[in-house]
């Protein structure tokens, strides 16, 4: 009777283990992901709080472009429109939704429904010399689970082992300093 | 001693003229929407975001809804009815196509914001405007208020969602 109360309390004691552990893993940690040999999330810690550069959709996903501070205020000072570059330390965000229609809005407006991915740009002339100054990285979201996970070769824009995922698209406009957005005005 | 004076009444003249510079833009800058007498708060194009949205129709716009600390602080924590002091700008741009995007996509796929049509604020002061539910409402176009009939349309229409204190847009996942 007495080992049979032990197993049971070893038992207990071992599915509560399991699930703490499931729990800590469905509470991931965005901050600890990293694109082999690239970008790592950390690097844009506070993303949430920066300002908004413009609105945008894309292939049918909504999207906000966010910049920290030495972004927005590069943009106010007329950068890339009066020729000089971006400073370094310069960074983005553009986060995608999948969207939803709000039917009983006045409007029907379209919204955010679920996160889709969140792209990342950082401007350090050195470090990313062979990507026009620019480090790139794309972090996919699984809606479901809750979770992160970098880009890949199968994504949308494919992202290899390295920094370039936005550099051959983002060539085009290599007179606005490898940036699409343009600053909304108010 | 007459150089002196000079100096005195220059640096009076100039500074007479700056106060007036500051009076002159901050009435441009400040002018007050009818019904409500909001202004448009300084430095809200900078405010965190709260959500996105795009609406067809008539309005076809593209539109960005951000928000002073306290509105974000409530809409991260749930926190309802929002606290006196928050204040909601709802920025919306004309939802044009974007060619230069497009050349790399292959197909019109891609929108962004271009001109500015106006900018919306929601201004929470429970006593204030207490007959409107709690809330204050302004419209804005190139800092110039819109006429009262336009502020008279906003309560009604937010009025029946008070489930969220009369705040259409949710904060975004």
């Amino acid at each position: 009777m007495k080992s049979k109360a032990k197993l049971m309390i070893a038992g207990i004691t071992a599915a509560l283990a399991v699930a703490a552990a499931g729990a800590a893993v469905s509470a991931q940690d965005k901050y600890t992901l990293k694109v082999p040999n690239g970008l790592a999330f950390s690097e844009f810690k506070g993303y949430e709080d920066w300002s908004a550069i413009a609105v945008s959709q894309n292939n049918g996903l909504l999207a906000v472009i966010l910049g920290n501070p030495a972004m927005i205020e590069a943009f106010k000072a007329g950068i890339p429109g009066n020729g000089k570059p971006f400073p370094d330390g310069a960074k983005m965000a553009k986060i995608h939704w999948n969207p939803k229609t709000n039917e009983t809005y006045p409007g029907q407006p379209l919204g955010p429904n679920t996160l889709h991915d969140i792209d990342f740009m950082v401007k350090d002339s050195k470090r990313f010399a062979d990507s026009g100054g620019w480090g790139y990285a794309e972090f996919e979201y699984d809606n479901a689970a809750a979770t992160f996970r970098p880009g890949g070769a199968t994504d949308k824009p494919p992202q290899g082992n390295d920094a370039k995922c936005g550099a051959a698209c983002h060539t085009i406009v290599a007179k606005k300093d490898y940036v699409f957005t343009e600053y909304g005005k108010r | 001693m007459r150089w002196s004076a000079c100096l005195l009444g220059t640096v009076v003249a100039l500074s007479a003229a700056l106060v007036y510079l500051a009076r002159a833009s901050e009435s441009t800058q400040g002018a007050a929407a009818p019904i409500f007498g909001v202004r448009i708060p300084p430095g809200y194009r900078d405010w965190k975001l709260i959500s996105v949205a795009h609406e067809e129709g008539n309005n076809n716009d593209l539109r960005a809804v951000l928000g002073n600390d306290i509105a974000v602080q409530a809409f991260r924590e749930g926190k309802l009815p929002f606290p006196d002091g928050s204040i909601i700008a709802r920025v919306a741009w004309r939802y044009v196509p974007s060619e230069e995007n497009n050349k790399v996509f292959g197909r019109p796929q891609s929108f962004v914001a271009g001109e500015p049509i106006n900018v919306q604020f929601m201004v929470k002061d429970s006593k204030k405007y207490a007959t409107t539910g709690g809330w204050g409402f302004a419209q804005f176009k190139d800092g110039t208020p819109a006429d009262e009939t336009i502020h008279k349309t906003c309560f009604p229409c937010h009025q029946p969602f008070k489930a969220g204190d009369i705040v259409f847009t949710h904060y975004s996942p």
